[in-house]
């Protein structure tokens, strides 16, 4: 009789406790395995670490689980994945190679992460070549495994990074060429400080002012000069005046001639007029943050976004669409489990005072039908408007973004 | 009747001691919460310990992967599209009446208690709110 048999007959009371004693019990690689790629969210972290506290035998069963039982290498889940490297056992480091270089794997940017924790100087060039990741989060970590590796011959890499579109990048690349001994790097961190954005109602802009004066305070080599800055009120604000003031004072000291900042790492406020957004965050085709305004003005990024203008009426039509789609999905406005990919509508019409949100999402596995048929249609018109020209990681947006689209909810109706 | 409803029935009736009422809500900042390094075992700031007990009001988000028709969610800084969560990176709350996930932010008020919570030998919060409103 198998457990799930004799576990399902004592629920209803037709096998007792002694059928139960039977029952082999669950070894403990086993219990933290599962725990580690189906328990709680809380619990999974937990769990893997513990797994890898187990040592050798872990590893090795870890090894028959995946090459023995022949099982996909992503059912580890991204907590394990993350962990594969800390068993120190090359076949588990090999597979979490094999992991990154694979663009289709879903939890690359775990196992970057996991390798960065214990970088060898034999794979920094592997390092510098995933700072061209077309995912952030996996650009992120690999700027960690070259600090930890003290890979100065990377220094041109990282100086790319400081004009990344992804605050995350840029922080940490900033923090790497302070502790270097490029001062002025710290430049790019004291900007962070002055935003106030938003994105439809989320304070992007203090939360960047918070993971900034974390660096500021406890990661750089010039030590602890933030001088009582409260992160959570703007630069501006009267309780940070003199905080401000003295940030400024030792910025100059380290860096008497600040460079010019590149305008997606300039700090700015609450930009007005945004009236549709669409969110993607695809595990394998990475994270784009698209806002229409009003003024038929569309832009990409967080903090300081790129700009592009649209046709006069283009966002009008939009909203006209919009308003009209989402009537029909009386009420709902979730689908899917989350996991692995995401879109999100947001919805702003002036005459309210804050945005209406729609989410998808869904695991690993491709769902189909997911997308209601009505957003898909939205979708498409909104996908139609994306420019197709821009620069640096800007280049073929329109495309990235309908492939995005497509990872996470399935094809666009042809509009 | 709890007490957000309270005060509204109230809110007309009394002028003086109003804002003494109001300020019994003691407002917890989220960022404050969560934006420290913490492992199992390690020690609270005690400006947070401060808060064990007290009746708070705090803003957040759902985490994502709240279910429908449930009485208990994570409430987190930022609505993050990570599935991974650390026990210093929330608030476990519960409430009377089930919820499904809604993608705003929240504002609630109810009764904070700090510190470890394990389970199964894991740490499953560290704090844990007792909802009374959810806006």
């Amino acid at each position: 009789m198998s457990k799930l048999a004799v576990a399902v007959l004592a629920s209803v009371g037709l096998v007792g406790g002694s059928a139960l004693a039977w029952l082999p019990e669950e070894s403990e690689f086993d219990r933290l395995l599962r725990l580690s790629r189906e328990g709680a969210a809380v619990v999974r972290p937990q769990a893997a670490k513990r797994l890898v506290s187990l040592g050798p035998p872990a590893a090795e069963g870890l090894v028959r689980w995946i090459q023995e039982a022949d099982n996909p290498l992503s059912d580890l889940g991204p907590e394990v994945m993350g962990v594969l490297p800390d068993f120190g056992d090359p076949r588990l480091r090999a597979l979490s190679w094999k992991a990154v270089d694979d663009p289709d794997f879903p939890w690359r940017p775990a196992a970057v992460l996991g390798l960065a924790r214990s970088a060898t100087p034999k794979e920094a060039n592997r390092f510098v070549e995933a700072l061209e990741d077309p995912i952030a989060k996996v650009r992120e970590p690999a700027i960690l495994a070259l600090e930890r590796l003290e890979h100065r011959e990377a220094l041109d890499s990282l100086r790319s990074c400081l004009e990344d579109p992804d605050d995350r990048v840029r922080r940490n690349a900033a923090k790497v060429l302070t502790n270097w001994g490029e001062p002025c790097a710290v430049t790019w961190l004291v900007e962070e400080l002055k935003r106030d954005d938003s994105w439809f109602g989320r304070e992007t802009g203090k939360l960047a002012r918070y993971q900034s004066l974390k660096i500021l305070e406890n990661e750089l080599a010039t030590g602890r000069r933030t001088f009582g800055f409260e992160a959570e009120l703007p630069w501006n604000a009267p309780d940070n005046a003199l905080a401000a003031t003295e940030i400024e004072a030792f910025l100059l000291d380290l860096c008497p001639d600040p460079p010019p900042l590149p305008l997606v790492a300039r700090a700015t406020g609450f930009l007005e007029g945004n009236v549709l957004g669409l969110e993607i965050r695809s595990c394998r085709k990475g994270e784009f943050f698209l806002r229409w305004n009003e003024k038929d003005l569309f832009s990409v990024g967080r903090g300081n976004p790129t700009r592009f203008e649209l046709p006069e009426g283009t966002v009008a039509r939009l909203m006209h669409e919009a308003s009209r789609v989402l009537s029909t999905l009386e009420d709902r406005k979730v689908w899917g489990e989350p996991g692995c990919d995401s879109e999100q509508l947001f919805y702003w019409p002036r005459s309210v005072d804050r945005a209406s949100v729609y989410r998808i999402s869904k695991g690993q596995a491709i769902v189909e039908g997911l997308r209601p048929p009505a957003l898909g249609h939205l979708f498409s018109l909104m996908a139609a408007t994306v420019p197709e020209s821009g620069t640096g990681r800007l280049v073929g947006l329109a495309s990235q973004v309908r492939a995005a689209l497509q990872a996470v909810g399935g094809d666009l109706p042809e509009d | 009747m709890n007490r957000p409803l309270l005060l509204s029935v109230l809110l007309p009736l009394i002028t003086a001691g109003i804002a003494v009422a109001a300020s019994s809500w003691v407002e917890v900042n989220i960022m404050e919460l969560t934006q420290f390094d913490w492992e199992p075992g390690g020690e609270l700031p005690d400006s947070i310990t401060a808060l064990d007990g007290e009746s708070i009001e705090i803003k957040g988000y759902m985490a994502l992967d709240t279910p429908e028709g449930t009485t208990t969610f994570r409430l987190s800084y930022y609505e993050c599209g990570c599935g991974n969560a650390q026990p210093n990176h929330f608030v476990q709350v519960d409430v009377d009446d089930v919820v499904g996930y809604r993608p705003e932010r929240l504002t609630l008020r109810g009764t904070l208690s700090v510190g470890e919570e394990t389970e199964d030998g894991f740490v499953v919060s560290l704090y844990r709110l007792k909802a009374e409103s959810i806006e």
